[in-house]
């Protein structure tokens, strides 16, 4: 049994914030809402049990994810869409088409889960998780190791630029640095006593 | 850990030695990938063999998985053969090694006996692959179609995993095996199931290509670059099947008066706007695309007969659709070097430019269409029989005559490339050498096509031998 | 009034439903399409956390965890093919994705 008063909080509050992802014309809103969403669901997360992912999606969604879509957002010419004529010509049947899913939805679902949950057995909900994703889930684990490897590459193969021209230190050839490559010797000749300069091929070289 | 899962580990290292030779010795990325997918044939060969299940189903090795794992292989190794002039160019580490990451996926879908392990293979392919589309990245194309792509895909997981989360609602177990029991049994609530059926399928059909999902393929298909375009359509295919038979041929197998009228429309539907769509397409890649829109309608006649056999024709259909586009797109791709063109126009004086290409190119023509001894004679033929067997007899009907419509839109190339005086694009190209092993295995492969049209007993046999014990009897 | 996992799954499907919505009306910039699939995606983790709650069982809840380091590869692909697109184009308007007729 969940606790209806937070419950029905939260979820007001997720399903607006949804309507705000999805009705803002400022994708700055857009993602704000979605923050809001996310935090939202969590904790409705939370009331259900999920305590490790709740944290984890408020600290990842929220903290990671979030970010570098606002990163995008800020990046990109955002231009404050006029909300086109097809938007607006469409919206009365776009919404119709989503009531009737829904309702055909929640309709179907109606008594696939009645009744009280289970309680978890007792001791912490992330040592349970993190046993079972250690052990029997090692597999998917590792699978989710390698798409992440597939995220960094193709993220950095699309989106980095070498740029010429720029100057920057390189610390690795700083360090391999030889004495040759800095100081020469020179033999000076004797100095003269009438005190003339030094010979202009006698000037010290160093780079 | 299981024997069978070596051939994995060695294409999921494999990404990660050419990920790292593509940063020192970039020309040596090609041959390293070459040679260890070639190593994971052998190795997928040996080790084959040796099937269960493990981990409560997330990995599962069977006949079946012993059959699509070879073929996804050597499909993966030809396609990287035809694309290598074209993709020289672009980061050789980071291309290759997207291409394996994809293969490892269809590796790990290949071997899903559990809807966890179905999703996360999945979803290493598709990521790659839409990476793989925008890895031109100055091609202004290539990055609106991988937008195109990915804004679909991502859709398309969501609807797959929205389906499976009630499965796994409704039966408690996300293990196919257990799943198909629970759903055969009397408890399972029945509007909830066709709920949950209803958008796995839409999911899936997405990833197949199958109309009415299959807005994204004549675009990205257009867009991508060749290369890329013949991989997205070569091996992916094959997965996307491997999908359908696992989760509603092996999850869902009890629920057949649920899913089989949906797959009687979607192969209807496709097979439809496939032979209809083409018709009038002036760009291959694009005509193609809706070649594979229809070809998809035709594996799903055969899938919709929910048994081994009808599931063994599919197999043998997609097996046979893989080495045709192939070969098909591998003369696309040295058109392309050669003359800088996709226009069919322009494929025009193609046969006195380049015999054995225009011959390469016929033959496979004629056996998209479905000419009498060629390979997709053959597949058709199986299909077909499996839906009549199945008591679809009017949809096989249908099916025989929107393959002769289609049949126009393959000779019309062939007829260009034979009949029609060149253009400017290929009278005036400069001479382009073709590289001795791509005319060598693009000859074979047209081989393959008229060979195993003749004779097509060993493969069929594997086909049907692969199924065996794939559904849980009844 | 009980509240039990059910109610969360009539939230889960009012959210899906207006993100699934949300992607067909939107015509104006992708980003907003790729915050849709979050939304959906979200939707999918709410069914499942409550399904788990629901058999008392924890699969579903590891279920999340990875479906949660996909969405985030997934957004991070995304906003790759984004940035390449906006410097070929400009612009990432919806109705602009038309050079290849849909």
């Amino acid at each position: 049994m969940l606790p209806a008063l937070p419950f029905y909080l939260a979820s007001a509050f997720l399903i607006g914030a949804s309507l705000g992802v999805v009705g803002s014309r400022n994708p700055v809103y857009a993602a704000l809402f979605l923050v809001l969403a996310f935090v939202s669901a969590a904790v409705l997360w939370l009331l259900a049990g999920a305590e490790f992912l709740a944290m984890a999606l408020v600290v990842v969604y929220v903290g990671a994810v979030m970010v570098l879509f606002l990163f995008v957002v800020m990046m990109i010419d955002v231009r404050l869409a006029v909300l086109h004529r097809s938007f607006v010509r469409y919206l009365p049947l776009g919404v119709l088409v989503a009531v009737a899913m829904m309702v055909q939805i929640i309709a179907a679902l109606r008594g696939l889960a009645q009744g009280a949950g289970h309680a978890f057995p007792e001791g912490g909900n992330t040592e349970a998780l993190g046993t079972l994703i250690y052990t029997r889930f090692l597999y998917p684990f590792e699978i989710a190791g390698l798409i992440l490897l597939l995220a960094i590459v193709a993220a950095i193969a699309l989106t980095l630029r070498r740029r010429e021209g720029t100057r920057h230190q390189d610390p690795g050839r700083q360090v391999l640095v030889r004495k040759q490559d800095r100081l020469r010797l020179w033999r000076l000749p004797p100095h003269q006593a009438s005190g003339e300069q030094l010979p202009a091929s006698a000037q010290r070289e160093d780079t | 850990m299981p024997l069978a899962m070596s051939g994995l580990i060695l294409v999921a290292l494999a990404a990660c030695a050419v990920l790292l030779l593509g940063l020192f010795r970039p020309q040596l990325a090609y041959p390293a990938t070459q040679v260890f997918l070639a190593a994971a044939v052998v190795v997928e060969l040996m080790t084959g063999t040796s099937s269960g299940h493990w981990w409560g189903g997330l990995f599962v090795q069977d006949a079946f998985a012993a059959f699509i794992k070879p073929v996804l292989l050597v499909v993966s190794m030809a396609v990287f053969l035809y694309g290598r002039p074209m993709v020289s160019r672009w980061p050789q580490g980071e291309y290759y090694t997207l291409g394996l990451l994809a293969v490892a996926g269809m590796l790990i879908l290949t071997s899903a006996g559990h809807l966890l392990t179905l999703f996360l293979g999945l979803e290493l392919m598709s990521l790659a692959l839409y990476a793989m589309v925008a890895l031109d990245r100055d091609n202004d194309m290539a990055s609106e179609a991988a937008m195109k792509y990915f804004m679909l895909g991502g859709l398309s997981s969501g609807m797959l995993l929205y389906g499976f989360s009630l499965l796994y609602g409704i039966t408690g177990t996300m293990n196919l095996q257990a799943m198909a029991l629970a759903l055969g049994g009397a408890g399972a609530p029945g509007s909830a199931v066709v709920v949950a059926l209803t958008f796995a399928l839409a999911g899936t059909a997405f990833k197949l290509g199958v109309a009415p999902f299959h807005m994204w393929l004549p675009d990205v298909y257009e867009g991508s670059p060749a290369a890329v375009t013949l991989f997205v359509g070569a091996a992916p295919k094959v997965a996307a099947l491997v999908l359908l038979a696992r989760l509603v041929g092996q999850g869902a197998q009890a629920n057949l008066a649920i899913w089989q009228p949906a797959l009687m429309v979607l192969a209807l539907v496709s097979m439809a706007v496939g032979s209809f769509g083409a018709l009038w397409q002036q760009n291959i890649k694009r005509l193609l695309a809706y070649s594979a829109i229809a070809h998809m309608g035709f594996v799903l006649l055969g899938a919709l007969a929910g048994s081994e056999a009808g599931y063994g024709a599919s197999i043998f259909y997609m097996t046979s659709y893989a080495v045709m586009s192939t070969a098909a797109f591998g003369v696309v791709l040295v058109v392309c070097q050669m003359a800088q063109t996709e226009r069919i126009a322009d494929y025009a004086g193609l046969a006195e430019r380049s015999p054995w290409l225009a011959a390469v190119m016929m033959l496979t023509m004629f056996s998209l269409a479905g000419v009498p001894p060629l390979l997709g004679f053959m597949a058709k033929l199986e299909v077909i029989r499996a839906a009549v067997g199945a008591g679809a007899v009017r949809l096989a009907v249908l099916a025989v005559l929107l393959s002769v419509v289609a049949a126009f839109y393959y000779l019309r190339v062939v007829k260009v490339m034979y009949m029609d005086a060149p253009t400017v694009a290929l009278g005036r190209s400069p001479d382009v050498t073709v590289p001795a092993d791509i005319k060598l295995v693009l000859g074979l492969n047209g081989a393959m096509i008229l060979l195993l049209g003749m004779m097509p007993g060993h493969v069929l046999h594997w086909c049907q031998q692969a199924l065996r014990g794939f559904l849980l009897p009844s | 009034m009980n509240v039990g996992a059910g109610h969360l799954l009539v939230v889960a499907a009012v959210v899906f439903a207006i993100a699934v919505a949300g992607f067909f009306l939107n015509r104006r910039n992708v980003l907003l399409l790729l915050m849709a699939i979050e939304l959906i995606l979200l939707a999918v983790n709410t069914n499942l956390v409550a399904f788990a709650y629901q058999h008392g069982d924890l699969t579903g809840q590891a279920v999340v965890f990875f479906v949660l380091t996909v969405a985030a590869a997934e957004s991070a692909i995304g906003l790759a093919i984004l940035v390449t697109l906006f410097r070929n184009r400009g612009s990432i308007d919806v109705e602009e994705l038309g050079r290849l007729k849909g």
